[in-house]
């Protein structure tokens, strides 16, 4: 009887060893940091010390600092950004984007989506700065990049493999008309970025066997009117996890909870803009007993704000 | 509970067929495990939202790496153009700075281009830094307010259509920049519209400043497209700076003036 019991636990710890990556590391192995930025802006400096409340503000240094100081205790990090890298500083007017990418670059971003500014310099030299000085993928599903430099630049998804989890990753831009010249967006079509993410987000979670997945955003929060909006992709769609904005510059006090589809929960944030905030998402999948994350249960502020 | 009993004695009797079925089910499951991933579901969220530059910690690589562009940035960007007496502000339903720049434009087209502009217009988005404290204006704080490479369009407009433009700006509650006129905003129109100090004529023709953004449909108006244009190719950040060195030369400090050009 004993040796019996013995057998079926050993079963079941085989599943477990394997789920786990090693039998040691349970918590580790099993816990995704999420990093995200939006709308920086081209704020390489911190803001300046003109004693308004920004003052002394962001910069990348500080940001990098921050980062190395996450990835030094989490082994599990995934840093992405929601578009608008460019434009807003002397640096892009002389420099067009290149000390920005590279500086992303050092960080270690694992993926990105173009902002309606990031095409200002024309998207010959978005794609040059990228691939010279980036080197990060460019995630996106509603922007048709066929006969443009983008071609070949850009892919609908990724699977990121963190720790024994498998983390699918898709972007979304907004739509041209009235933001970005016809002369900069060339022939880049712009398709619905509701059905092209469920769509995506369906595929990574049912065929790719994603535990999670995030779409990087850069539609805006929420509108006054029906515009599409990550609230509306949120609401609209049934197998993304996680919405990460921009383009509103809107600062959340902590994620907005929405719920999908399928019933099931999805969180938004945005980080305001200029590289004032870096926002910080822990997801835990180690609970026992294959506990899920309950739609009602609220998700835990772990110190807000607080450098 | 007697059947129970029995039947896990049958089992104990039955050992070793059981026992290889359990040994069966291990290994498919170690295959099965091997070949797919069981997707997980999270059983915790936190989340955290880092004030960057809070600390005054900074990490020194990123310092180095970008001193040959700042170096180069400061060289061009610290030149000390004019000086203003006042804060500018983007406010609503007057900006001082949204007509600042608006006075920029309408002085360049004036100067360079077409001396009959009447009105110049700058859209409240395109503004995009707060403030311009009192004092020195540099280059720099002019790149911060107008990055974009957009340029001056010069559009012969009839009285009517400038009306339907003033009534976009009075619905949205005022805020961008005008220059050359003065209106008031009631129920979501402007009324009290004076052109150059001469009330709007619905008949006549104006010449209108504005941005290539705005007239080619930028922020949704297409009205101006077809238009006659002239189009000056010149950046509407070089008229502003260019405005402030020749006022700064001039010794004028006052900008934005004269101020409530929108008044609700």
């Amino acid at each position: 009887m004993n040796r019996r019991k013995f057998i079926i636990q050993g079963g079941m710890g085989a599943g477990a060893l394997l789920l786990n990556g090693n039998a040691l590391a349970s918590s580790s192995s099993s816990r995704l940091t999420i990093l995200h930025t939006n709308d920086v802006h081209s704020r390489l400096d911190p803001f300046p010390m003109d004693g308004t409340r920004n003052a002394g503000m962001g910069g990348v240094a500080a940001r990098a600092e921050i980062i190395k100081n996450i990835r030094a205790t989490e082994a599990n990090v995934l840093l992405l950004d929601a578009g608008d890298i460019f434009q807003g500083t002397p640096y892009f007017n002389i420099f067009k984007g290149e000390p920005e990418m590279k500086a992303m670059r050092m960080m270690g971003y694992d993926a990105g989506v173009m902002g309606n500014h990031d095409f200002d310099a024309g998207m010959d030299n978005f794609v040059q700065q990228l691939n010279t000085h980036g080197k990060f993928p460019i995630l996106m599903c509603n922007y048709g990049f066929e006969h443009t430099p983008m071609e070949n630049h850009c892919e609908p998804y990724r699977v990121f493999k963190k720790g024994n989890l498998r983390i699918g990753v898709t972007g979304v831009g907004i739509e041209f008309v009235g933001l970005v010249p016809e002369s900069l967006y060339g022939a880049t079509l712009y398709k619905d970025p509701v059905v092209n993410a469920s769509r995506v987000a369906s595929f990574l979670k049912k065929e790719k066997k994603c535990d999670l997945v995030i779409c990087i955003s850069h539609l805006g929060d929420r509108y006054a009117d029906n515009k599409v909006s990550d609230e509306v992709l949120a609401k609209e769609s049934d197998c993304i996890d996680l919405i990460l904005g921009g383009h509103t510059h809107r600062f959340f006090e902590k994620p907005r909870e929405y719920v999908n589809k399928a019933g099931k929960k999805v969180l938004v944030n945005q980080v305001g803009w200029g590289g004032l905030q870096l926002g910080r998402l822990d997801y835990d999948f180690s609970g026992e007993g294959g506990q899920k994350l309950d739609k009602n249960q609220s998700i835990s502020v772990l110190e807000n704000i607080v450098d | 509970m007697r059947f129970y009993y029995n039947s896990t004695k049958f089992i104990t009797f039955r050992y070793t067929p059981i026992l290889m079925k359990r040994i069966h089910f291990s290994i498919v499951l170690f295959v099965f495990l091997s070949a797919c991933h069981l997707s997980q579901s999270p059983t915790g969220i936190g989340y955290k939202g880092y004030a960057v530059g809070q600390s005054k910690k900074a990490d020194a690589g990123y310092l180095s790496m970008l001193k040959p562009y700042t170096d180069s940035v400061d060289k061009t960007m610290n030149e000390v153009l004019a000086e203003s007496a006042t804060e500018l502000l983007k406010e609503v339903p007057n900006s001082t700075l949204g007509n600042f720049l608006a006075d920029a434009y309408l002085w360049a087209a004036r100067e360079k281009f077409d001396k009959r502009a009447d009105v110049a217009f700058m859209n409240h988005g395109g503004v995009r830094i707060n403030r311009i404290r009192a004092g020195k204006i540099d280059r720099r704080i002019i790149y911060e307010v107008m990055p974009f490479d957009n340029t001056l369009v010069i559009v012969e407009v009839n009285g009517a259509l400038l009306q339907k433009t003033l009534d976009r700006i009075a619905e949205d509650g005022g805020g961008g920049g005008v220059a050359g006129l003065s209106m008031r905003i009631k129920d979501k129109k402007a009324v009290d519209v004076m052109i150059g100090g001469i009330p709007l004529d619905p008949q006549k023709t104006y010449f209108m400043v504005n941005s290539d953004y705005a007239v080619d449909g930028g922020g949704g108006f297409n009205a101006f497209k077809t238009l006659p244009q002239q189009r000056t190719g010149y950046f509407q950040r070089d008229a502003i700076i260019e405005y402030c060195r020749a006022s700064g030369k001039a010794g004028i400090k006052q900008f934005g003036e004269p101020k409530n050009r929108i008044i609700q």
